[in-house]
């Protein structure tokens, strides 16, 4: 198992390398002059040639982004061309919102995404299963903007029960972005749930656990469920990587400042350094939850935990 | 009191039962009004093609069809005397796996991948005796050593297993209540040959050893010579023809069992040459009229498309479905050649 999770970090660095590249080379492509940013309006063409020298912005790509891979080992993301703050320290004190929201997300999604499938696949075909497999089909097409203000409008426009936006109550403030963050992948892994359920309950062991006398909710949890859950895990793991992507749309709604806003104002800005960073942070968390899951997948299906030695 | 004690060697009495199996595209008629009676400590056997109904017999013994689309729609299952069909959901879980108990047809996937094999078998004892975890587990242990596993194989998954191995745990788990009546189906058809011998014994050994009655389905009538007391032959969900082993191979009568002796390579160095049974089964959402076997049968008449044979009690033990055995039908059959 340790071995294993080792190889799996070090797979992470190859899509890390590709990842930074491709998101170095586009921002490096887009109009703009980053000593211009950084300087104003006002800089004669002397400053800026001379900014531009210090920056190594002359050099060629490759080399640059060589230079910047090298300090991105020391931990070093580069300083910001808006505030001359460093990029690391700016992001790390963001990151405990992005993470909040995201694993909050998950878990409303993951509490009533899973019992509703659950129930589904055991009264297939009743209202109760088709009504919510509507609404998971709308949970899943809904854009995210659009939920956010349907919230707004309805929890805190109409009934003032919960704030709209900002981060001034606490837990509280989290909820509706939470919401509107966990709704499709709460749509997508019921209809997983239930799909995978429903398979699972026409299996033999399932007949013959019924056969034992097991009682049939049991069945359902003990049997049933802890062999369907699998397809729904890697569901969970994509899912919480989305959320981390997710979020910079829903931060900016509910103006929350976490990473997301962060790389949003970087772009607005055309901060190079920060949008990296924010990118490269962002990356490595979803690989991160990609290992979760894999790590996760080890404990509940033993076939698989031989296969991790 | 004389009525009780035979009320009480009677384990298993199934009367008229009717399933049916109602999908979109029809109804499948899978049984079509089946009677047996198994006394304590007999072994029967259910022999048929594939798609008879015997599947769907043992499953009405437990209750456990498919449903939707599988209805029971008609009968009795009399277990010591009580109607299972009047059964709740509750009452029945009580009976599975503990008075009655079944092993599937399939040893690869009839073990659940994600928990040990101990477990599985811990989890029937845990439900049906009041013993705590820990002495289910060991009784587990017992039972694995019983069916020829090392007891410290019970923390494996299923996936560890070899299918011989693996239909050994199921017989375990059956087992492992002392069942009054086990259903086997086609305990050996996924297994080779020489661990099928091996498990047959098995399950001979242990059966004397409890008493159990048993159930054992199967198409192979070599199985049917060395395991059963009795035998009753099932054709599109009817029993057409029952009796002890010494009647229905010493002294066969309807015309389907015959032809399921001559579709058999060298039983008892048959002189014939082999003979499969011409045609295949009839639709089940659409049974033939009159006999159900009529058109594949050599011997059949005009009558026999047009009225359903009765039951013909030949001895106290034989009885078969055949117009051919009915007085006055006209229906003749040349004695068969022992
Ligand atoms: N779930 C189901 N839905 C619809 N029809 C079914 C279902 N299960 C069984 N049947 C039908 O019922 C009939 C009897 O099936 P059953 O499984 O009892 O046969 P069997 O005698 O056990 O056959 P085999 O020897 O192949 O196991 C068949 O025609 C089959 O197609
Ligand atoms: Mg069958």
């Amino acid at each position: 198992m340790h071995k294993y999770i080792l190889k799996r970090l070090l797979m992470m660095i190859p899509v890390l390398i590709g990842i930074t590249f491709i998101i170095f080379v586009i921002l490096n492509m887009t109009p703009g002059d980053p000593a211009l940013i950084i300087l104003g309006s006002e800089a004669t063409d002397e400053t800026i040639a001379q900014l531009r020298e210090e920056l190594g912005l002359d050099d060629p790509l490759l080399l640059r982004y060589g230079r910047y891979m090298l300090n991105l080992m020391r931990g070093d993301l580069g300083r910001s061309y808006l505030n001359d703050r460093a990029i690391f320290p700016a992001i790390m004190e963001r990151l405990p919102i992005t993470l909040s929201l995201a694993f909050l997300s998950l878990l409303i999604a993951v509490v009533v995404a899973i019992p509703l499938g659950i129930l589904s696949a055991t009264k297939q075909y009743s209202f109760l299963d088709s009504a919510s497999m509507i609404l998971c089909l709308i949970g899943v097409s809904i854009p995210n903007f659009w939920l956010a203000l349907l919230l707004i409008l309805l929890f805190s426009v109409k009934l003032s029960l919960l704030p709209s936006g900002g981060l001034n109550h606490g837990l509280v403030s989290y909820i509706l972005p939470a919401i509107t963050l966990a709704t499709s992948g709460a749509a997508s892994m019921a209809r997983q749930t239930r799909s995978s359920m429903l398979e699972v309950i026409r299996q033999d062991y399932i007949r013959t656990a019924r056969a034992k006398g097991v009682r049939k909710n049991k069945v359902l949890i003990r049997h049933a469920l802890k062999n369907a859950i699998m397809p729904v895990i890697t569901l969970m793991g994509l899912t919480l990587g989305r959320n981390f992507g997710g979020a910079v749309v829903v931060e900016s709604i509910f103006t929350l400042p976490g990473t997301g806003r962060l790389l949003l104002e970087g772009i607005r800005s055309k901060d190079i350094p920060m949008v990296m960073g924010c990118v490269v942070i962002l990356s490595i968390l979803i690989s991160i939850a990609n290992l979760l899951v894999d790590i996760v997948y080890g404990f509940v299906d033993p076939r698989l935990k031989a296969e991790y030695k | 009191m004389e009525i009780q004690t035979s009320e009480i060697n009677t384990v298993l009495e199934i009367q008229d039962l009717v399933v049916n199996y109602e999908t979109d595209d029809g109804i499948v008629h899978a049984v079509n009004g089946v009677n047996l009676k198994l006394e304590r400590g007999r072994t029967l056997a259910l022999v048929g093609e594939t798609g008879a109904g015997k599947t769907t017999i043992a499953l009405s013994i437990l209750r456990l069809i498919q449903d939707p689309p599988g209805k029971i729609r008609g009968g009795s299952i009399r277990l010591e005397g009580e109607d299972l069909l009047t059964y709740t959901e509750r009452q029945m879980e009580a009976i599975r796996g503990d008075k009655v108990s079944m092993i599937f047809q399939d040893p690869m996937t009839s073990l659940n991948p994600v928990l040990t094999v101990g477990d599985q078998i811990a989890e029937v004892i845990q439900i049906h005796q009041k013993v705590s975890k820990a002495e289910a587990e060991k009784k587990a242990r017992e039972m694995l050593e019983l069916v020829g596993i090392d007891g410290d194989r019970a923390k494996e998954y299923p996936h560890q297993f070899s299918g011989g191995m693996k239909q050994r745990v199921v017989i375990a788990i059956a087992l492992s209540c002392n069942p009054t009546l086990l259903i086997a189906d086609e305990p050996t058809t996924a297994l080779d040959v020489t661990i099928q011998a091996q498990v047959l014994e098995l399950m001979k050994e242990l059966r004397e050893k409890y008493q159990t009655s048993m159930i054992m389905i199967t198409h192979d009538l070599g199985i049917v010579a060395e395991t059963c007391d009795e035998v009753s032959i099932v054709y599109a969900g009817r029993i057409v023809e029952h009796g002890t082993l010494r009647d229905i191979f010493k002294n066969t009568k309807h015309p389907y069992t015959v032809g399921l002796f001559n579709s058999l390579p060298n039983i008892k160095r048959r002189k014939d040459m082999l003979k499969p049974i011409k045609g295949l089964m009839p639709d089940p959402t659409n049974l033939p009229s009159g006999c159900p076997f009529h058109p594949r049968c050599d011997h059949a008449q005009e009558i026999c498309s047009k009225r359903k044979p009765l039951t013909t009690y030949l001895s106290d033990t034989h009885f078969v479905e055949c117009l051919a055995y009915e007085n006055g039908t006209g229906v003749t059959i040349a004695e068969r050649e022992g």
